[in-house]
Protein backbone atom coordinates (compact mmCIF):
# COMPACT_ATOMS: atom_id res chain seq x y z
CA UNK A 1 0.00 0.00 0.00
CA UNK A 2 1.19 3.62 -0.93
CA UNK A 3 1.87 5.61 1.96
CA UNK A 4 1.91 8.89 -0.25
CA UNK A 5 0.20 9.12 -3.73
CA UNK A 6 0.93 12.10 -5.64
CA UNK A 7 -0.43 13.00 -9.20
CA UNK A 8 0.12 15.74 -11.41
CA UNK A 9 1.23 18.55 -8.82
CA UNK A 10 1.95 21.67 -9.53
CA UNK A 11 2.78 24.27 -7.40
CA UNK A 12 3.37 27.71 -8.74
CA UNK A 13 4.57 30.81 -6.52
CA UNK A 14 4.18 34.33 -8.04
CA UNK A 15 5.08 33.24 -11.62
CA UNK A 16 7.98 30.28 -10.40
CA UNK A 17 6.84 27.08 -10.55
CA UNK A 18 8.29 24.85 -8.15
CA UNK A 19 6.64 21.63 -8.99
CA UNK A 20 5.36 20.67 -12.18
CA UNK A 21 3.12 17.69 -12.60
CA UNK A 22 4.90 15.68 -10.39
CA UNK A 23 3.43 11.74 -9.94
CA UNK A 24 5.04 9.54 -7.64
CA UNK A 25 3.99 6.89 -5.14
CA UNK A 26 6.18 6.09 -1.50
CA UNK A 27 5.70 2.37 -0.40
CA UNK A 28 4.60 1.99 2.93
CA UNK A 29 7.40 0.76 5.21
CA UNK A 30 10.65 1.08 2.92
CA UNK A 31 13.22 4.07 2.87
CA UNK A 32 12.73 6.73 -0.17
CA UNK A 33 15.66 9.15 -1.26
CA UNK A 34 13.62 12.13 -2.77
CA UNK A 35 17.32 13.82 -4.32
CA UNK A 36 17.62 17.03 -6.50
CA UNK A 37 19.82 19.66 -6.41
CA UNK A 38 19.17 22.82 -4.75
CA UNK A 39 15.93 24.63 -5.64
CA UNK A 40 14.78 21.74 -7.74
CA UNK A 41 11.20 21.45 -5.75
CA UNK A 42 12.01 18.72 -3.12
CA UNK A 43 11.16 20.84 0.32
CA UNK A 44 8.04 22.53 -1.50
CA UNK A 45 7.05 18.88 -2.40
CA UNK A 46 7.59 17.83 1.66
CA UNK A 47 5.88 20.61 2.39
CA UNK A 48 2.64 19.90 0.69
CA UNK A 49 3.02 16.31 1.45
CA UNK A 50 2.46 17.36 5.72
CA UNK A 51 0.10 20.26 5.17
CA UNK A 52 2.44 23.09 5.48
CA UNK A 53 1.99 24.19 1.98
CA UNK A 54 -0.59 24.56 -0.35
CA UNK A 55 -0.42 22.78 -3.84
CA UNK A 56 -1.97 25.17 -7.24
CA UNK A 57 -3.41 22.15 -8.65
CA UNK A 58 -2.91 17.93 -8.76
CA UNK A 59 -3.88 15.04 -6.06
CA UNK A 60 -1.97 14.69 -3.10
CA UNK A 61 -2.83 11.76 -0.21
CA UNK A 62 -0.87 10.64 2.32
CA UNK A 63 -2.19 6.94 4.03
CA UNK A 64 -5.23 7.89 1.40
CA UNK A 65 -5.96 10.77 2.41
CA UNK A 66 -5.58 14.55 1.74
CA UNK A 67 -2.99 15.54 3.97
CA UNK A 68 -4.25 19.46 4.40
CA UNK A 69 -5.96 20.14 7.89
CA UNK A 70 -6.50 16.85 8.01
CA UNK A 71 -5.51 15.40 11.51
CA UNK A 72 -6.15 11.73 11.42
CA UNK A 73 -3.42 12.27 8.73
CA UNK A 74 -1.08 14.64 10.17
CA UNK A 75 -0.67 12.83 13.56
CA UNK A 76 0.65 9.73 11.97
CA UNK A 77 3.37 12.38 10.21
CA UNK A 78 6.28 13.80 11.46
CA UNK A 79 8.91 16.12 9.01
CA UNK A 80 11.93 17.26 10.03
CA UNK A 81 13.44 19.67 7.73
CA UNK A 82 16.96 21.79 8.52
CA UNK A 83 15.34 25.29 8.48
CA UNK A 84 13.19 24.19 11.34
CA UNK A 85 12.22 27.00 13.71
CA UNK A 86 12.57 25.88 17.31
CA UNK A 87 11.37 27.72 20.22
CA UNK A 88 14.65 29.76 21.41
CA UNK A 89 13.63 29.77 24.90
CA UNK A 90 12.70 25.72 24.88
CA UNK A 91 15.66 23.62 26.32
CA UNK A 92 16.38 20.48 24.68
CA UNK A 93 14.85 18.28 26.81
CA UNK A 94 11.74 20.82 26.69
CA UNK A 95 12.03 20.26 22.93
CA UNK A 96 11.40 16.58 23.28
CA UNK A 97 8.98 16.86 25.83
CA UNK A 98 7.11 18.66 23.47
CA UNK A 99 7.45 16.37 20.81
CA UNK A 100 6.52 13.36 22.89
CA UNK A 101 2.80 15.21 23.32
CA UNK A 102 2.34 15.72 19.63
CA UNK A 103 3.96 12.57 18.37
CA UNK A 104 1.32 9.23 19.21
CA UNK A 105 4.24 6.70 19.06
CA UNK A 106 6.72 8.50 20.82
CA UNK A 107 9.62 6.56 22.75
CA UNK A 108 11.05 8.45 25.34
CA UNK A 109 13.93 5.68 26.01
CA UNK A 110 14.87 5.67 22.69
CA UNK A 111 15.05 9.58 22.73
CA UNK A 112 16.65 9.41 25.80
CA UNK A 113 19.26 6.90 24.46
CA UNK A 114 19.26 8.96 21.55
CA UNK A 115 20.26 12.72 23.80
CA UNK A 116 23.25 10.23 25.11
CA UNK A 117 23.94 9.30 21.46
CA UNK A 118 24.79 12.48 20.16
CA UNK A 119 26.04 13.94 23.56
CA UNK A 120 23.36 16.65 23.68
CA UNK A 121 23.23 19.10 26.76
CA UNK A 122 19.35 18.24 27.82
CA UNK A 123 19.12 20.90 29.87
CA UNK A 124 21.03 23.61 27.89
CA UNK A 125 18.29 26.15 26.05
CA UNK A 126 18.03 25.31 22.15
CA UNK A 127 19.54 28.82 21.37
CA UNK A 128 23.11 28.19 22.89
CA UNK A 129 23.39 24.86 20.69
CA UNK A 130 25.52 24.81 17.76
CA UNK A 131 24.06 24.01 14.20
CA UNK A 132 25.54 20.32 14.31
CA UNK A 133 23.54 19.87 17.87
CA UNK A 134 20.44 21.45 16.75
CA UNK A 135 20.45 19.12 13.97
CA UNK A 136 20.67 16.14 16.37
CA UNK A 137 17.45 17.84 18.21
CA UNK A 138 15.70 17.75 14.86
CA UNK A 139 17.06 14.08 14.35
CA UNK A 140 16.40 12.52 17.81
CA UNK A 141 12.47 13.65 17.70
CA UNK A 142 12.17 12.65 13.81
CA UNK A 143 13.34 9.17 15.26
CA UNK A 144 11.92 9.07 18.74
CA UNK A 145 8.75 10.22 16.85
CA UNK A 146 8.57 6.44 15.14
CA UNK A 147 5.61 8.37 12.99
CA UNK A 148 4.35 6.09 10.00
CA UNK A 149 5.31 8.33 7.64
CA UNK A 150 8.91 10.59 8.59
CA UNK A 151 10.49 13.07 6.48
CA UNK A 152 14.01 14.58 7.01
CA UNK A 153 14.65 16.88 4.78
CA UNK A 154 18.52 18.10 4.74
CA UNK A 155 18.62 16.78 8.78
CA UNK A 156 22.20 17.13 9.57
CA UNK A 157 23.58 20.80 8.70
CA UNK A 158 27.10 20.87 10.52
CA UNK A 159 26.48 17.81 11.95
CA UNK A 160 30.14 15.99 11.40
CA UNK A 161 31.02 12.58 10.19
CA UNK A 162 30.52 10.33 13.40
CA UNK A 163 27.21 11.72 14.33
CA UNK A 164 26.27 11.30 10.70
CA UNK A 165 27.40 7.77 11.33
CA UNK A 166 25.34 7.39 14.07
CA UNK A 167 21.76 8.72 12.65
CA UNK A 168 22.26 6.21 10.12
CA UNK A 169 23.31 2.97 12.19
CA UNK A 170 20.54 4.28 14.73
CA UNK A 171 17.98 4.62 11.97
CA UNK A 172 18.93 1.14 10.39
CA UNK A 173 18.40 -0.47 13.68
CA UNK A 174 15.05 1.08 14.65
CA UNK A 175 13.54 0.70 11.12
CA UNK A 176 14.50 -3.05 11.66
CA UNK A 177 12.35 -3.19 14.24
CA UNK A 178 9.94 -0.93 13.76
CA UNK A 179 9.48 -0.40 10.14
CA UNK A 180 7.90 2.83 8.83
CA UNK A 181 8.10 4.72 5.80
CA UNK A 182 11.18 7.33 5.64
CA UNK A 183 11.44 9.80 2.95
CA UNK A 184 15.14 10.89 3.27
CA UNK A 185 16.11 14.36 1.22
CA UNK A 186 19.82 14.64 0.69
CA UNK A 187 22.60 15.93 -0.79
CA UNK A 188 25.25 13.37 0.49
CA UNK A 189 24.22 10.81 -1.83
CA UNK A 190 26.88 8.40 -1.47
CA UNK A 191 26.64 8.43 2.27
CA UNK A 192 22.99 7.34 2.29
CA UNK A 193 23.26 5.10 -0.66
CA UNK A 194 22.90 1.80 1.19
CA UNK A 195 19.69 2.65 3.22
CA UNK A 196 17.70 4.05 0.14
CA UNK A 197 15.12 1.14 -1.35
CA UNK A 198 13.91 3.46 -3.54
CA UNK A 199 14.76 6.73 -5.26
CA UNK A 200 13.04 9.01 -6.36
CA UNK A 201 15.16 12.46 -8.36
CA UNK A 202 13.42 15.58 -9.29
CA UNK A 203 14.76 18.20 -11.11
CA UNK A 204 13.72 21.34 -11.96
CA UNK A 205 10.33 20.67 -11.07
CA UNK A 206 9.74 17.31 -12.84
CA UNK A 207 10.29 13.58 -11.84
CA UNK A 208 13.36 12.86 -13.67
CA UNK A 209 13.97 9.49 -12.20
CA UNK A 210 11.55 7.25 -9.85
CA UNK A 211 13.10 3.60 -9.36
CA UNK A 212 14.08 0.76 -6.39
CA UNK A 213 17.69 1.65 -5.78
CA UNK A 214 18.94 -2.05 -6.36
CA UNK A 215 17.60 -1.70 -9.80
CA UNK A 216 19.48 1.53 -10.39
CA UNK A 217 22.50 0.50 -9.14
CA UNK A 218 22.76 -2.66 -11.08
CA UNK A 219 21.51 -0.74 -14.79
CA UNK A 220 23.74 1.96 -14.84
CA UNK A 221 27.63 1.53 -15.81
CA UNK A 222 30.60 3.06 -16.33
CA UNK A 223 32.20 2.76 -19.39
CA UNK A 224 36.18 3.62 -19.93
CA UNK A 225 38.82 2.24 -22.69
CA UNK A 226 40.04 3.83 -26.42
CA UNK A 227 37.15 6.11 -28.33
CA UNK A 228 36.83 4.05 -30.76
CA UNK A 229 36.19 0.95 -28.36
CA UNK A 230 33.83 2.94 -26.00
CA UNK A 231 32.02 4.02 -28.50
CA UNK A 232 31.44 0.83 -30.19
CA UNK A 233 30.29 -0.51 -26.88
CA UNK A 234 28.20 1.99 -26.31
CA UNK A 235 26.40 2.34 -29.94
CA UNK A 236 22.67 2.94 -29.23
CA UNK A 237 22.64 3.95 -25.48
CA UNK A 238 22.65 7.27 -25.06
CA UNK A 239 25.39 8.34 -22.70
CA UNK A 240 24.37 10.30 -19.30
CA UNK A 241 27.63 11.79 -19.40
CA UNK A 242 30.95 11.64 -21.74
CA UNK A 243 34.65 12.96 -21.03
CA UNK A 244 37.49 12.77 -23.19
CA UNK A 245 41.28 12.30 -22.04
CA UNK A 246 44.02 11.75 -24.56
CA UNK A 247 42.45 9.58 -26.66
CA UNK A 248 40.73 7.50 -23.55
CA UNK A 249 37.18 8.19 -23.50
CA UNK A 250 35.17 7.47 -20.22
CA UNK A 251 30.97 7.35 -20.82
CA UNK A 252 28.08 6.78 -18.01
CA UNK A 253 25.40 4.81 -19.61
CA UNK A 254 21.69 4.18 -17.74
CA UNK A 255 21.90 0.78 -18.42
CA UNK A 256 24.51 -1.94 -19.59
CA UNK A 257 24.57 -2.52 -24.08
CA UNK A 258 23.70 -6.34 -24.68
CA UNK A 259 26.83 -6.75 -26.56
CA UNK A 260 30.41 -8.12 -24.95
CA UNK A 261 32.43 -5.31 -23.40
CA UNK A 262 35.51 -6.19 -25.57
CA UNK A 263 38.32 -3.77 -25.07
CA UNK A 264 36.49 -1.37 -22.29
CA UNK A 265 36.11 -1.69 -18.73
CA UNK A 266 32.25 -1.90 -17.55
CA UNK A 267 31.68 -0.47 -13.42
CA UNK A 268 28.37 -0.26 -11.65
CA UNK A 269 27.79 3.88 -11.66
CA UNK A 270 27.51 4.87 -8.06
CA UNK A 271 23.99 6.49 -6.75
CA UNK A 272 25.67 9.50 -6.51
CA UNK A 273 27.06 10.04 -10.26
CA UNK A 274 23.65 8.33 -11.75
CA UNK A 275 22.05 11.21 -10.06
CA UNK A 276 25.04 14.12 -10.41
CA UNK A 277 24.81 12.93 -14.50
CA UNK A 278 21.04 12.86 -14.54
CA UNK A 279 20.25 16.51 -13.81
CA UNK A 280 20.50 19.57 -15.66
CA UNK A 281 24.11 20.83 -14.81
CA UNK A 282 23.54 24.47 -15.37
CA UNK A 283 21.91 24.32 -19.07
CA UNK A 284 18.24 24.82 -17.75
CA UNK A 285 16.72 27.35 -19.55
CA UNK B 1 -5.88 12.98 23.33
CA UNK B 2 -7.40 14.74 20.53
CA UNK B 3 -5.46 17.17 18.22
CA UNK B 4 -6.71 20.39 20.30
CA UNK B 5 -5.62 18.80 23.44
CA UNK B 6 -1.96 18.15 22.30
CA UNK B 7 -1.54 21.95 20.71
CA UNK B 8 -2.68 23.37 24.16
CA UNK B 9 -0.76 20.98 26.06
CA UNK B 10 2.19 22.24 23.86
CA UNK B 11 1.48 25.78 24.18
CA UNK B 12 1.23 25.56 28.29
CA UNK B 13 4.12 23.42 28.36
CA UNK B 14 6.82 26.80 29.04
CA UNK B 15 3.87 27.87 31.50
CA UNK B 16 5.59 30.66 32.80
CA UNK B 17 6.13 32.20 29.30
CA UNK B 18 2.80 31.94 28.67
CA UNK B 19 0.89 32.89 31.98
CA UNK B 20 3.24 34.01 34.34
CA UNK B 21 5.19 36.52 32.75
CA UNK B 22 2.33 39.19 33.74
CA UNK B 23 2.14 38.01 37.28
CA UNK B 24 5.78 38.43 37.61
CA UNK B 25 5.83 41.94 36.50
CA UNK B 26 2.56 42.77 38.31
CA UNK B 27 4.30 42.18 41.93
CA UNK B 28 7.44 43.56 41.19
CA UNK B 29 5.06 46.59 40.46
CA UNK B 30 3.58 45.91 43.78
CA UNK B 31 6.45 45.59 45.39
CA UNK B 32 8.21 48.61 43.99
CA UNK B 33 5.09 50.83 44.36
CA UNK B 34 4.36 49.58 48.27
CA UNK B 35 7.99 50.26 48.80
CA UNK B 36 8.17 53.72 47.81
CA UNK B 37 4.89 54.67 49.37
CA UNK B 38 5.88 52.98 52.53
CA UNK B 39 9.76 55.61 52.51
CA UNK B 40 8.40 58.35 51.16
CA UNK B 41 4.66 58.45 52.62
CA UNK B 42 2.61 59.35 49.45
CA UNK B 43 -0.56 58.03 50.84
CA UNK B 44 -0.61 59.72 53.64
CA UNK B 45 -3.46 61.91 52.45
CA UNK B 46 -6.58 61.33 53.47
CA UNK B 47 -7.74 59.80 49.21
CA UNK B 48 -4.73 57.85 49.85
CA UNK B 49 -2.03 57.73 46.71
CA UNK B 50 -3.18 56.47 43.04
CA UNK B 51 -1.17 54.91 40.72
CA UNK B 52 -1.19 53.45 37.19
CA UNK B 53 1.60 50.59 37.94
CA UNK B 54 -0.82 48.03 37.33
CA UNK B 55 -0.94 48.47 33.30
CA UNK B 56 2.36 46.94 33.55
CA UNK B 57 0.46 43.74 33.79
CA UNK B 58 -1.28 44.33 30.10
CA UNK B 59 2.16 45.66 28.68
CA UNK B 60 3.57 42.77 29.85
CA UNK B 61 1.05 40.04 28.18
CA UNK B 62 1.92 42.03 24.75
CA UNK B 63 4.24 39.27 23.74
CA UNK B 64 2.93 35.77 24.66
CA UNK B 65 1.08 35.92 21.55
CA UNK B 66 4.23 36.61 19.11
CA UNK B 67 6.12 34.23 20.73
CA UNK B 68 3.56 31.61 20.14
CA UNK B 69 2.86 32.33 16.56
CA UNK B 70 6.30 33.00 15.51
CA UNK B 71 7.85 30.65 17.53
CA UNK B 72 5.88 27.99 18.79
CA UNK B 73 3.56 27.64 15.56
CA UNK B 74 6.29 26.57 13.00
CA UNK B 75 7.35 23.96 15.63
CA UNK B 76 4.09 22.42 16.07
CA UNK B 77 3.22 22.28 12.21
CA UNK B 78 6.66 20.09 11.91
CA UNK B 79 5.27 17.98 14.93
CA UNK B 80 2.03 17.99 12.36
CA UNK B 81 -0.78 19.95 14.37
CA UNK B 82 -2.91 21.12 12.17
CA UNK B 83 -3.11 24.94 11.73
CA UNK B 84 -6.87 24.37 13.18
CA UNK B 85 -5.87 22.36 16.08
CA UNK B 86 -3.99 25.55 17.09
CA UNK B 87 -6.16 28.22 16.50
CA UNK B 88 -8.62 26.40 18.78
CA UNK B 89 -5.75 25.61 21.11
CA UNK B 90 -4.73 29.30 21.33
CA UNK B 91 -8.56 30.65 21.68
CA UNK B 92 -8.45 28.00 24.91
CA UNK B 93 -5.34 29.06 26.31
CA UNK B 94 -6.19 33.09 25.46
CA UNK B 95 -9.68 32.82 27.41
CA UNK B 96 -7.86 30.71 30.22
CA UNK B 97 -5.38 33.79 30.62
CA UNK B 98 -8.12 36.23 30.63
CA UNK B 99 -10.36 34.33 33.25
CA UNK B 100 -7.23 33.63 35.15
CA UNK B 101 -6.36 37.60 34.80
CA UNK B 102 -10.09 38.72 35.70
CA UNK B 103 -10.14 36.49 38.78
CA UNK B 104 -6.68 36.99 40.07
CA UNK B 105 -7.10 40.84 39.82
CA UNK B 106 -10.49 40.88 41.63
CA UNK B 107 -8.81 38.42 44.09
CA UNK B 108 -5.86 41.53 44.59
CA UNK B 109 -8.24 44.08 43.98
CA UNK B 110 -10.19 43.14 47.23
CA UNK B 111 -7.08 42.23 49.28
CA UNK B 112 -6.06 45.78 48.37
CA UNK B 113 -9.65 47.48 49.47
CA UNK B 114 -9.58 45.15 52.85
CA UNK B 115 -5.64 46.46 53.82
CA UNK B 116 -6.08 49.92 53.35
CA UNK B 117 -4.64 50.05 49.89
CA UNK B 118 -1.46 47.90 50.71
CA UNK B 119 -1.59 49.13 54.06
CA UNK B 120 0.51 52.16 53.40
CA UNK B 121 -2.72 54.01 52.05
CA UNK B 122 -1.38 53.60 48.00
CA UNK B 123 -4.30 51.92 45.19
CA UNK B 124 -3.16 50.19 41.80
CA UNK B 125 -5.77 48.08 41.23
CA UNK B 126 -8.91 49.75 42.52
CA UNK B 127 -8.62 52.88 40.72
CA UNK B 128 -11.60 55.11 40.33
CA UNK B 129 -12.67 54.14 36.89
CA UNK B 130 -12.34 50.41 37.74
CA UNK B 131 -13.96 50.12 40.60
CA UNK B 132 -16.80 48.08 40.04
CA UNK B 133 -19.17 46.44 43.85
CA UNK B 134 -20.42 43.69 41.88
CA UNK B 135 -17.47 40.58 42.04
CA UNK B 136 -17.97 39.16 38.44
CA UNK B 137 -18.11 42.96 36.78
CA UNK B 138 -14.95 43.37 38.19
CA UNK B 139 -13.87 40.22 36.60
CA UNK B 140 -14.89 41.32 33.71
CA UNK B 141 -13.27 45.11 33.61
CA UNK B 142 -10.02 43.38 34.46
CA UNK B 143 -10.24 40.37 32.27
CA UNK B 144 -11.36 41.40 28.73
CA UNK B 145 -8.75 43.83 28.02
CA UNK B 146 -6.01 41.39 28.69
CA UNK B 147 -8.23 39.07 26.04
CA UNK B 148 -8.38 41.73 23.29
CA UNK B 149 -4.86 42.52 24.06
CA UNK B 150 -3.87 39.10 23.15
CA UNK B 151 -6.35 39.10 20.00
CA UNK B 152 -5.23 41.97 18.59
CA UNK B 153 -1.16 40.87 19.42
CA UNK B 154 -1.75 37.75 18.14
CA UNK B 155 -3.30 39.49 14.95
CA UNK B 156 0.04 41.27 14.14
CA UNK B 157 2.07 38.18 14.29
CA UNK B 158 -0.26 36.43 12.21
CA UNK B 159 -0.16 39.28 9.92
CA UNK B 160 3.68 38.86 9.99
CA UNK B 161 3.76 35.03 9.84
CA UNK B 162 1.25 35.46 6.41
CA UNK B 163 2.94 38.58 4.30
CA UNK B 164 6.30 39.03 6.29
CA UNK B 165 7.73 41.97 7.05
CA UNK B 166 6.38 44.04 4.19
CA UNK B 167 3.03 43.03 5.37
CA UNK B 168 3.29 44.32 8.69
CA UNK B 169 4.23 47.55 7.55
CA UNK B 170 1.77 47.95 5.33
CA UNK B 171 -0.82 46.84 8.27
CA UNK B 172 0.84 49.28 10.84
CA UNK B 173 0.87 52.24 7.48
CA UNK B 174 -2.97 51.21 6.55
CA UNK B 175 -4.13 51.08 10.67
CA UNK B 176 -2.11 54.50 11.09
CA UNK B 177 -3.90 55.96 7.90
CA UNK B 178 -7.37 54.58 8.97
CA UNK B 179 -6.57 56.28 12.36
CA UNK B 180 -5.52 59.54 10.65
CA UNK B 181 -9.42 59.68 8.04
CA UNK B 182 -11.28 58.99 11.60
CA UNK B 183 -9.60 61.87 13.51
CA UNK B 184 -9.76 64.20 10.57
CA UNK B 185 -13.18 63.46 9.52
CA UNK B 186 -14.39 63.72 12.93
CA UNK B 187 -11.93 67.28 13.07
CA UNK B 188 -13.80 68.41 10.38
CA UNK B 189 -17.22 67.37 10.90
CA UNK B 190 -16.59 68.82 14.66
CA UNK B 191 -17.89 65.74 16.05
CA UNK B 192 -14.74 65.02 17.99
CA UNK B 193 -16.37 65.90 21.36
CA UNK B 194 -19.66 64.07 20.67
CA UNK B 195 -17.71 60.92 20.44
CA UNK B 196 -15.57 61.79 23.42
CA UNK B 197 -19.09 62.49 25.07
CA UNK B 198 -20.38 59.02 24.33
CA UNK B 199 -18.04 57.18 25.69
CA UNK B 200 -17.72 59.54 28.62
CA UNK B 201 -20.95 58.76 29.20
CA UNK B 202 -21.16 55.19 28.90
CA UNK B 203 -20.89 52.59 32.01
CA UNK B 204 -17.16 51.99 32.90
CA UNK B 205 -18.17 48.35 32.38
CA UNK B 206 -19.39 48.97 28.65
CA UNK B 207 -15.93 51.06 27.89
CA UNK B 208 -13.44 48.24 29.87
CA UNK B 209 -15.42 44.85 29.26
CA UNK B 210 -17.91 45.46 26.36
CA UNK B 211 -15.93 47.75 23.64
CA UNK B 212 -13.06 45.63 24.53
CA UNK B 213 -14.62 42.66 23.26
CA UNK B 214 -15.59 43.92 20.04
CA UNK B 215 -11.98 44.37 19.53
CA UNK B 216 -11.61 40.61 20.47
CA UNK B 217 -14.26 39.58 18.28
CA UNK B 218 -12.57 41.34 15.10
CA UNK B 219 -9.01 41.30 15.92
CA UNK B 220 -9.60 37.40 17.29
CA UNK B 221 -11.24 36.87 13.74
CA UNK B 222 -8.62 38.17 11.56
CA UNK B 223 -5.78 36.36 12.82
CA UNK B 224 -7.63 33.41 12.92
CA UNK B 225 -8.57 33.48 9.42
CA UNK B 226 -5.19 34.48 8.39
CA UNK B 227 -3.76 31.47 10.64
CA UNK B 228 -5.59 28.88 8.52
CA UNK B 229 -3.74 30.35 5.63
CA UNK B 230 -0.16 30.56 7.26
CA UNK B 231 2.49 28.84 5.41
CA UNK B 232 5.30 27.46 7.09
Amino acid sequence: MSAVFVEDLTMRYRGHTALDGVGLEFQENSIHGLLGRNGAGKTTLMRILTGQEFATSGRVEVFGQPPRENSAVLSRVCFIRESLKYPTNFKVREALAAAAIACDAWDAAFAERLVRDFALPAHRPLKKLSRGQLSAVGIIIGLASRAPLTLFDEPYLGLDAVARQVFYDRLLEDFAEHPRTIVLSTHLIDEVADLLEHVVLIDAGRVVIDADADELRGQAVSVAGSAEAVSAYAQGVAPLHRSELAGRLRVALPRRPARPADGVSVEPLSLQDLIVFSTSQGDRK
Amino acid sequence: MNPTSKAVRVQILKWNQTFAIPWYSLALAITLVVAIYAVVGGGASDSGGHTGAATIFYASSAGTQLWLINQLFPFCMAMSVTRGAFVRATMLVVAAEAVIAGVGLTVLDRIERATGGWFVHVQLLDLPYLHQENVFAQALVYGVPMAAISAVMACVGAVFRTFGQLGLWVFGMGAAFLAAVVFAALTLTHTAGSVGHFFASQPSLANLALYPLVVLAVFGGAWALLMMRARI
